[in-house]
């Protein structure tokens, strides 16, 4: 009687407080999304906050929960679309963990998850989910029982094990070192602040102790900051570097397409407007992985069909590594200014969509430039080559050139810096540079200490998470290694 | 599974007669109503029994009259239960042994917290201060450390004073023997004195600080068995206490010589002069007793490299450097602070006693060289060149209790109703006994009560982070409270402490009505202005139009909506308190409320600078307090769980009390919990929560 009572009691307790628990995302698909659907799902009160954010809605009414509905997500700051899938949302307690769940059945791409991944990570209060905790919540919310717990504890030694396989202690070589090196510089920064803070007044720390904190971890901003702008080598590297062949209609792309894929892959027509979707197709380049997607061409029309074409031609762009863009020689006039006028046609292509693709390597195509007359006199910067692909001409120098340009994108000059290749790390990785800058920028503008060495703390407890965490002991062997404190 | 080996023949055939003597008392008490009980008054001091027949049972006795045995003393008679305070010397009740201060960064936080729970040593010190100075004040309010220079004498008769007249409490001068445990149970039923009178009981504090097989080390020669200097340690105890089974360690602290005022030379010393105004450490105060000019000074000395020199050639005379082989990482004396850093001087605090002492206590100089080599090292020192050293330095070799021994609650695990608390447990400081006192004090009469535990997560306090990690991890040199330790730092705050702990402690019954009913006006109106300044939203530039001066005339449209709450604490909008307050409605008084009430207002400022980042830390708060609801019963077989060996034995090790310790151990990963929280379900037909 009395323990019936105390049960309710401590059901109450327990939904007291998951109403502010963090909430938390996954890929629900596992990690290697390679496949047609990945799904992505959210849970916490927060849950319907990022189907509202993605999808523009303002009200939660539009979508009734448990119903696929089939909509157009959008990044909530660069307002460039996504993807197009399916979601859904089951309200809590009716649902896998008991709290508000959200679904976004994306394609299986490993560009739009990772782009979901650290749009989610962005939003207040969503954290990646650790590993299964998904199912803990369930459990502590009462939406499993037993049995169906039996199996979980497997999968959650699974997602753990895969976890510490991805984890910097299984890794080898020199990433391992880096990140190993950037842990052992802030734990020394963290311990001097903590110290400073701690010990100052009574043992007399060094004023200038702070300096050199701020310094080394000025230096280690950077460094990571630059760790991050790899352009994403490394999980190009591991997962292939994405190409679209862009282009006004009729100038050859398809045509480009089938050269590359060394088969029919796409329909080749003289009229313009015969690709119409995006043609993906997968090939090994040089031993580097390439998937090479062929696009409807860029103009502006009246066709519904045609015009959604274009659109996903250039979400296509948008998403890719590389652009290949294919001109028609025969429309330029080589007498003049071949520069100017690619880049006139350039713009007036992308115009179409007002979209900028500026950040995105180029490589430009003259294609039919067996059609031209006044070869003689053409001369090209390094990224346009004139080709034909009806007379074969050039054709070996755009690939070595391709090659050459996907090798760059893959390797750094130098082999000692190593790439990045594991999206979780990224996640984390730009937390703990976010938090180092509020750290720096605090710090230099003489806000309160504490507030700053609190950011500090947070970057270290991000970069913890791939390095495995900092424990309070290992500060203060720091600590009273470095400075004279005692009685 | 624990034992309870090789009891003596004596204390065995005493057990057998408390146990039928306490049922019998039991009963006694069933039959006495309510009123009847009440009405037999205790307080005050009793005198030692000379045979046990007579004497009355006691709920709760607290073995030990230091800064841990007062408030555990305290905190069970304010709980309502019949207490006893037992120690060797009334006259030594509330002694401070070492420095003469309180407080600091850390230990400032856990007196804030002790007051919250309407504990005694903040209150005391508001009224025996002689020098009040925040520490940190540069470095954010978060780490702000009250700390004050305490008059010994007065600080000792307010301690008396209030030991003595406190309803529930009786106070003995006594020696006692040993501990008398149902061994069947392993449960305390009573205590033994040294003339062998036993005083039978339902539950035991130990706090004997340094005094378990305490040893005191002055030079190589002398080394005489004591608590402190001419008190006698308690043997019969440690041993009775080993017996058990307790798994027990040693640990060395020291204190500095003490010198006579007058000889000093203070025109070569750095003065630090005290807050004006001082600011007081109890919530209950609006000011401490003293005028801001009536402070005493303190003074800042360093030593030279002359000093360093005689430390390293006489090295070998000392105890402490002899025989630390693999010492504390921190310094505990001179010597040590010599011989491990490469710098040459060192700060030297000197701090006054009191109002009539002629003693200044010189902090930083902790040390155990014989007498003759003290004195020459300190005339090395600027401005103690004459100096007279009333009493030489020493150091203190004592038995510690690994408080892996103890639960949360420092109930220990061997022994229902028998806790420890301070120094005991491995500890070092007034604060971090005093803070464990209270705990222990609470939760002794909560087992009496039969109230749930009364423990405190590492999201709500510092005291909870202590016991925490004393429960954990254990630890190797004596623990001293400072903010690093807490992942949660932004949120345990001096300021707050009322707010995260007076309400719990309410409900379990250790606040006093007084104290509750300050508290609850305070905080309607701090709820009240914070939600007025948070639904005060207007865009921002309309903001930078009111707030800016001289005011910000054609702002650039910025029609970010912000509140008011969210902009208190930003310069340059907020430099003038005026300005601001002059924007608050005032229909519900908000704005008349904050004009006269500059503590208030200042409180609410803090809470926005910190809130972004606490309000972050609050839902990993609240995962850790969740997790800590699901109790890991005492009696947890962990071999029928399927995971590693390896993680079997860690929690075996450690025997976490609750799942959210169990993850705090390191090694433990998510799916051993999930094992053990399935298997908690599992069994939970009983209860498995913590109110």
């Amino acid at each position: 009687m009395i323990f019936n009572q105390l049960w309710k009691n401590k059901n109450l307790f327990i939904s007291r407080h998951s109403s502010t628990l963090s909430t938390i995302f996954a890929l629900a698909t596992g990690y290697q999304v390679r496949s047609g659907v990945a799904i992505i799902r959210i849970s916490g009160s927060l849950a319907t906050q990022s189907l509202l954010t993605l999808t523009r809605e303002t009200k939660l009414e539009k979508f009734q929960p448990k119903k696929l509905y089939l909509t157009k997500i959008y990044d909530n700051k660069t307002n460039d679309l996504i993807d197009q899938c399916m979601t859904v949302w089951f309200k809590g307690p009716k649902s896998f963990t008991g709290e508000d769940v959200v679904e976004f059945h994306i394609h299986g791409s490993k560009a739009i998850a990772s782009v979901m991944f650290s749009i989610l990570s962005s939003f207040p209060n969503y954290r990646l989910a650790e590993a299964g905790e998904f199912s803990k919540r369930a459990y502590l919310n009462g939406r499993l029982d037993l049995t169906e717990a039996e199996g979980l504890i497997d999968l959650i030694n699974a997602q753990t094990e895969q976890q510490r396989k991805q984890s910097l202690y299984q890794m080898q070589g020199s990433l391992k070192d880096l990140y190993e090196r950037w842990r052992i510089d802030l734990v020394k920064s963290l311990a001097h602040s903590e110290a400073y803070i701690d010990f100052h007044e009574d043992q007399h720390i060094e004023n200038d102790i702070l300096t050199g904190v701020i310094q080394k971890v000025q230096i280690t901003y950077d460094n990571i900051s630059l760790h991050l702008q790899d352009h994403r080598r490394g999980e190009i590297l591991r997962d292939g570097c994405r190409i679209a062949i862009l282009g006004a209609p009729n100038a050859g792309k398809s045509s480009l397409l089938n050269i590359l894929t060394q088969k029919p892959t796409a329909i080749v027509s003289s009229i313009a407007g015969t690709t119409r979707d995006v043609i993906e197709s997968t090939i090994d380049l040089g031993g580097y992985p390439v998937i090479i997607c062929d696009t409807a061409g860029l103009r502006i029309t009246n066709d519904p069909i045609e015009s959604e074409g274009v659109s996903r031609a250039f979400d296509r762009a948008n998403l890719c590594d590389l652009l290949i863009i294919v001109i028609d020689a025969s429309t330029l006039n080589m007498n003049e200014n071949l520069n100017e006028q690619i880049d006139q046609h350039l713009s007036n292509l992308f115009t179409i969509k007002s979209s900028s693709l500026n950040s995105l390597t180029k490589l430009i195509i003259l294609n039919k430039i067996d059609l031209v007359n006044e070869k003689s006199q053409m001369k090209f910067s390094d990224n346009i080559i004139p080709i034909s692909c009806i007379s074969n001409i050039n054709i070996q120098k755009f690939l070595s050139k391709l090659t050459q340009t996907i090798a760059d994108k893959c390797t750094e000059p130098s082999f000692t810096t190593p790439y990045l290749t594991n999206e979780r790390h990224r996640i984390y990785l730009t937390q703990t540079v976010e938090d180092l800058k509020m750290f720096l920028l605090l710090i230099n503008n003489n806000r309160d200490l504490v507030l700053a060495v609190e950011h500090l703390r947070l970057a270290i407890r991000s970069l913890g998470t791939i390095t495995g965490v900092v424990y309070t002991e290992e500060l203060l062997d720091v600590i009273f290694r470095d400075f004279c404190i005692g009685k | 599974m624990f034992q309870l080996a090789k009891y003596n023949l004596r204390s065995f055939r005493l057990s057998n007669i408390t146990t039928t003597y306490v049922r019998f008392s039991t009963s006694n008490y069933n039959s006495l109503s309510e009123s009847e009980l009440k009405s037999i008054p205790i307080q005050g001091v009793i005198k030692q029994p000379v045979n046990s027949s007579i004497f009355q049972p006691y709920d709760v006795v607290v073995v030990g009259g230091g800064h841990a045995g007062c408030e555990a003393a305290h905190a069970a008679a304010r709980m309502g239960v019949r207490t006893l305070l037992i120690t060797h010397k009334l006259e030594t009740i509330g002694e401070m042994s070492c420095n003469p201060s309180f407080g600091g960064i850390g230990k400032g936080h856990l007196m804030r917290e002790i007051d919250a729970l309407d504990g005694l040593c903040a209150r005391l010190c508001d009224k025996t201060g002689v020098h009040y100075k925040v520490l940190n004040r540069s470095k954010g309010r978060a780490v702000w450390g009250y700390r004050a220079q305490i008059d010994r004498k007065l600080y000792k008769q307010a301690m008396q004073n209030e030991i003595l007249n406190t309803k529930n409490l009786h106070v003995m001068a006594a020696a006692v023997r040993d501990i008398v445990i149902d061994k069947e149970q392993a449960c305390i039923t009573g205590i033994t004195l040294d003339n062998h009178c036993l005083i039978p009981t339902q539950s035991v504090i130990i706090t004997t600080g340094t005094f378990l097989r305490g040893c005191i080390n002055l030079g190589m020669d002398e080394q005489k068995p004591a608590g402190r200097i001419n008190d006698q340690p308690a043997i019969d105890l440690a041993k009775s206490i080993e017996e058990l089974g307790f798994k027990m360690g040693r640990l060395k602290t020291g204190t500095p010589a003490r010198l006579e005022t007058k000889t000093i030379d203070f025109s070569k010393t750095i003065t630090h002069k005290g807050d004006n105004p001082p600011l007081p450490f109890s919530f209950l105060n609006k000011h401490v007793w003293i005028k801001p000019d009536e402070q005493l000074n303190c003074h800042l000395t360093m030593t030279t490299s002359q000093l360093a020199d005689i430390v390293r050639k006489n090295a070998h005379l000392s105890r402490h450097v002899t025989q630390d082989t693999q010492g504390p990482r921190y310094c505990p004396s001179i010597e040590s602070k010599i011989l491990r850093f490469k710098n040459q001087t060192h700060p030297v605090w000197l701090e006054p006693e009191g109002f009539d002492s002629d003693l200044t206590y010189p902090q930083g100089l902790s040390c155990t060289l014989p007498i003759d080599i003290q004195l020459r090292m300190l005339r090395t020192i600027p401005s103690l060149e004459n100096v007279n050293m009333v009493r030489p330095g020493y150091g203190v070799e004592y038995d510690y209790i690994d408080p892996r021994e103890v639960k949360p609650s420092l109930e220990t695990k061997r022994v229902t109703n028998l806790f420890f608390a301070g120094q005991i447990n491995g500890t070092t400081g007034y604060e971090e006994a005093a803070a464990q006192g209270i705990i222990a004090g609470i939760n002794s009469a909560c087992k009496v009560l039969n109230k749930p535990m009364f423990t405190i997560s590492r999201g709500e306090g510092y005291i909870g982070v202590m016991i925490d990690d004393l429960t954990l991890h254990g630890t190797s040199e004596p623990y001293r409270m400072f903010t690093a330790r807490s992942e949660y730092r932004l949120s345990l705050r001096a300021d707050n402490a009322d707010l995260r702990l007076t309400q719990s402690g309410y409900d379990i019954g250790c606040v006093s009505e007084e104290r509750y009913n300050q508290f609850q006006s305070f905080k309607k109106n701090y709820d009240q202005a914070k939600e007025c300044l948070q639904n005060l939203k207007k865009p921002m530039h309309v903001w930078r139009h009111l707030l800016t001066s001289p005011p910000e005339l054609n702002p650039s449209r910025d029609e970010t909506i912000k509140s008011l709450y969210s902009l208190v604490h930003q310069a340059p909008y907020m430099m003038d308190n005026e300005k601001w307050l002059a924007l608050v409605p005032d229909d519900q008084n908000v704005r008349s409320m904050l004009l006269s009430d500059n503590e208030l207002c200042e409180r609410l400022c803090l809470d926005a600078v910190y809130e972004h980042l606490t309000k972050r830390q609050k839902n990993e708060i609240d995962e850790v307090k969740r997790d800590e609801s699901f109790i890991i019963p005492d009696s947890f077989d962990y071999q029928i769980l399927q995971i590693s060996n390896e993680a079997k034995q860690r929690l075996e090790e450690v025997r976490p009390t609750t799942l959210g310790s169990a993850s705090r151990i390191p090694g433990i990963t998510p799916a051993t919990i999930f094992s053990l929280l399935r298997a908690l379900k599992r069994q939970s037909q009983t209860p498995i929560f913590n109110v």
